[in-house]
């Protein structure tokens, strides 16, 4: 029997860590307990910003990541944050189809192992007041995290401001920041509403997390067991996809129930918005050059 | 050497009061960009939207650097904590047993630690691994300030078991009463 | 190998290195180096950077040093002299007098700093020393800043209720807010032990307060007025302190920074400020927070060797399978509680158990924001509990006294927060009451 200990990045109830732990469930049975995989969920064991290195350094052999985390390291991985590029699951799927190999490629060179990845929710706009145009978005504190929000929030015209993930429910009810962009599962697990009035369904961009594998731990497992991973990884992206999907609505409703207010976008709004994911994308290519433009290429045929 | 010894504990607690102050004044920098702000839009109407970039993510590292390049020149002061009171009840013969096996520990600890810490930061510059926030910080150069703590504390550890083991014993009193 | 038998090892490690001298930190590390050796294949070196790299790198730490360094600012230019002196005529009338600065200025440096290390240290710098110049008891001077120092964790802003409610995702604002009342009750519990304790030893052995002092109990009421502008500074201090945080100007981590640059500013104002007393100010700063900071990198290397050996996840799955009661479940709850923060620190505590205690605890029917608050007491209680304990060791390093005397003195305060737990499950509504209020919004 082989255990395997796996840092996860986010709570028990969301819905990447579920699926892990199905995942995880599955092959304890399919491989008739040879190989037993221990989910450390929340950053218990190791933190977000410590799990891939540690995978890629067979601390641990298996962990899930935020994949455009990885986009300062290779602006390739910035792919799926870029705003209305795709921005609904069927486009997400087609835009993960055309940079999947290109992405395992990457990772394979730092002897990790893709094994799958799961989409968040179409990413909204929470704030304090309702935004109809986008010259409401004009002097809002939006909250940035990375290059990719710190440029879309000064194509908006919006002042980018840095919180730290921890100090978000203190930051708005201070007054600290107007807004933020995230996924209607992040919105509805932190209790949004405690500190915000509105969340615009945006659907901006999809980002995806990864559950990628040591490559060398992954060789040392039987030919039986590694076809077992395989398989179940298959079946839990499958998975994943749909709780993906599936929870959008259900998330929506819970913040609707509890008092937030759920806002469409107007077609100006969305159009100002999508010409801004046109700017991006250009950058985008600017930045990566061929394989970005080979990328695109593909998704375009899909 | 002494001399050499001591510049090194001076150097180790001047650069970590060097990065605690650095960190204080990038976090004051921020604070100062939000009233400048709120004063702005007081008179305006609008916000400037003042930042340093990457603030949370230059204090980390900046901690990482204040904590490591310190711990020599504190264990140099002996402002380590530990628990004394074995130390104090037993008489000279086994405090010196004692303090050298302490410093034993120490010395093999932060051998291990400082390894380690070398294959983390040569790592991080293999993979040429970086913050993921707006300025990409390369990892190592904090690590590289961590190893040089580590390393310093090393040597104050061997220094403090030198000094431990060569002391006569009635001496030992002394030191343990300060 | 056997889980209880490793338990069993590491125990003895850590009880045989505190007591041969070993240095906290380091006797911390080889306990966990030992357990990844013992009960996990991975290689010890290599989780052991990783750990503390990731433990020291981090943002929301950064205010420990900072406000370290504020109260060394404030000690070395007689800031907190002043305070006391302008405080002590207010006081004379009520038993205990200047030892309810301890217990209501760390709950009120609560409201600032989100660790107990910090309130502790902060505080601890200010008070200790004049109280031991007035003669207080020493025993009480230490215990109620042992005891009121852990406040910093339940009072918001509280790093361990961010960890916690990340951990769960319950509402940080409401976890917040739920913290309020316990807060107040505990403040008020120690205040009450106090006035007791100092009513009693007075009839008995005349006087708290050694007898020379007892005379300058009397204070005419100009010479009270007098007084109040001795507080001016301090005040000021903790108002810009509060102020920035709660009108948006700065984060609870920031604020620390705000706290530096004022105690700057009004000891410059003051004049008292020398470069000398500044470069002491920083230089004590900075040993005093590097070895905090590397003692809890290092307890957060034995967390993670503790998540791959898996002891407190069996534990807790062990607790789980006992099918209790909520009152038993409680009650068991917190021995493993108090048990574990014997040995970890209070958000290893959190971070290893939750997930496994928490579905537990939500199957009978225990509000989670209601088990939150109630962690964190307990959680405080480990801070005081010897041979791993936080403020002991910080309160170590300010009085070089031993830390099982320390401990001793805080015992009382360790019992009156068990009582606090006790008051918490019989009216749940101390936790929640005021976050029910928040619905409406
Ligand atoms: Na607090
Ligand atoms: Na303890």
């Amino acid at each position: 029997e082989m255990r395997w200990d796996m840092p996860t990045p986010y709570s028990d109830s969301t819905f990447h860590t579920r699926n892990i732990r199905l995942f995880a469930d599955e092959v304890l049975k399919a491989t008739n307990n040879e190989l037993n995989i221990t989910v450390h969920s929340a950053g218990s064991l190791i933190k977000h910003p410590e799990i891939k290195k540690s995978v890629r350094r067979g601390i641990v052999p298996i962990g899930e990541v935020l994949m455009s985390r990885l986009s300062n390291e290779d602006s390739f991985f910035a792919l799926d944050s870029i705003p209305y590029l795709a921005t609904n699951y069927q486009q997400a799927r087609k835009l993960w189809q055309a940079s999947r190999k290109r992405t395992e490629e990457k990772l394979s060179k730092q002897g990790l192992k893709l094994l799958f990845s799961v989409p968040w929710q179409p990413q909204g706009l929470f704030a304090k007041k309702k935004v109809k145009a986008a010259t409401d978005l004009q002097g809002l504190k939006l909250r940035v995290y990375n290059k990719y929000t710190e440029r879309l929030a000064q194509l908006l015209q919006a002042i980018p401001t840095q919180i730290e993930a921890a100090d978000i429910a203190t930051a708005f009810s201070t007054g600290r920041v107007d807004s933020m962009i995230t996924s209607p599962a992040i919105g509805a697990n932190t209790k949004a509403w405690d500190f915000l009035s509105h969340y615009h369904h945006f659907q901006a961009w999809i980002p995806k997390n990864m559950v990628i594998v040591n490559a060398k731990q992954f060789s040392k497992l039987s030919k039986d067991a590694q076809a077992v991973v395989l398989a179940a990884a298959k079946q839990a992206e499958e998975r994943g996809w749909q709780m993906s999907e599936q929870e959008t609505n259900e998330k929506v409703a819970v913040m609707k129930a509890n008092g937030l207010k759920v806002v469409y976008p107007s077609d100006k709004l969305h159009s100002e918005l999508s010409y801004i994911g046109h700017v991006m994308t250009k950058e985008w290519l600017n930045n990566v050059g061929d394989e970005g433009k080979s990328t695109l290429a593909i998704f375009k045929q899909l | 050497m002494r001399y050499f010894l001591e510049k090194i504990y001076k150097i180790s607690g001047f650069l970590s009061a060097f990065c605690l102050i650095a960190s204080c004044l990038i976090v004051f920098a921020q604070v100062l960009g939000r009233i400048i702000d709120k004063l702005y839009k007081l008179f305006t109407g609008e916000i400037i939207g003042l930042m340093v970039p990457s603030a949370a993510d230059f204090i980390g590292c900046l901690l990482v650097s204040a904590s490591f390049f310190g711990l020599a020149f504190t264990l140099n002061n002996r402002q380590h904590i530990r628990v004394k009171i074995v130390i104090e009840q037993v008489g000279a013969g086994w405090q010196k047993r004692l303090e050298c096996f302490s410093y034993s520990t120490a010395v093999i600890v932060s051998g291990y630690f400082t390894y380690y810490t070398y294959y983390l930061m040569i790592d991080s510059l293999e993979f040429s691994e970086v913050t993921p926030g707006i300025i990409p910080i390369p990892l190592w150069i904090p690590q590289l300030a961590m190893l040089i703590g580590v390393a310093f504390f090393m040597i104050a550890a061997i220094d403090g078991l030198i000094k431990a083991c060569c002391q006569p014993v009635k001496h030992q009193l002394l030191i343990n009463a300060e | 190998m056997e889980i209880g038998l490793i338990a069993l090892i590491l125990t003895i490690v850590l009880f045989a290195l505190l007591a041969a001298g070993v240095w906290v930190s380091i006797a911390l590390i080889c306990v966990a180096l030992t357990a990844m050796v013992l009960g996990s294949p991975v290689s010890p070196g290599d989780v052991l950077v990783t750990t503390i790299w990731g433990a020291s790198n981090s943002y929301e730490l950064a205010s420990l040093p900072m406000f370290i360094w504020m109260g060394e600012i404030l000690f070395r230019n007689k800031l907190s002299e002043a305070m006391f002196a302008g405080l002590a005529p207010w006081l004379g009338r009520l038993p205990g007098r200047l030892l309810h600065v301890n217990i209501w200025g760390c709950g009120i440096f609560a409201a600032v700093s989100g660790s107990s290390s910090a309130t502790t240290a902060t505080i601890g710098k200010m008070t200790l020393p004049e109280l031991a110049k007035r003669n207080y008891d020493e025993k009480l001077s230490i215990g109620t800043l042992a005891g009121s120092g852990t406040l910093g964790l339940l009072i918001p802003p509280s790093i361990i209720l961010i960890v916690y409610g990340a951990a769960t995702d319950q509402s940080i604002a409401r976890l917040f807010i739920a913290g309020i009342v316990p807060g107040l009750l505990l403040l008020l519990l120690f205040t009450s032990y106090v006035i007791v304790q100092s009513t009693i030893k007075k009839t008995k052995s005349g006087g708290l307060v050694n007898t020379k002092i007892t005379a300058d109990e009397q204070y005419t009421f100009k010479e009270k007025v007098a007084a109040l502008n001795k507080l001016l500074p301090i005040v000021f201090l903790i108002g810009g302190l509060i102020g920035s945080i709660y009108f948006g100007i700065a984060s609870p981590t920031e604020a620390a920074a705000v706290g530096v640059i004022l105690s700057l500013f009004i000891t410059k104002m003051k004049g008292t400020l020398s470069t000398q007393s500044f470069i002491e100010s920083i230089m004590a700063a900075t040993s005093t927070s590097c070895m905090i900071i590397f003692i809890l990198a290092s307890a957060a290397f034995l967390t993670s060797a503790m998540g791959f050996t898996g002891i407190p996840r069996e534990l807790a799955n062990w607790i789980g399978q006992l099918q209790l009661s909520p009152v038993l479940l409680l009650a068991v709850l917190t021995v493993f509680f108090v048990i574990l923060g014997c040995f970890l620190d209070g958000i290893s505590v959190v971070v290893l158990t939750t997930s496994i205690i928490l579905p537990i605890v939500e199957s009978v029917d225990i509000n989670p924001i209601w088990f939150g608050i109630y962690l964190v007491v307990v959680v405080e209680m480990s801070q005081i509990t010897p041979p791993v304990g936080f403020n002991l060791f910080v309160i170590q390093s300010l009085t070089d006294k031993n830390i099982l005397t320390i401990a001793g003195y805080a015992f009382p305060f360790f019992l009156l927060m068990l009582f606090a737990v006790v008051l918490m499950c019989i009216f749940p509504q101390i936790a929640l009451w005021l976050p029910e209020q928040m619905n409406n919004y």
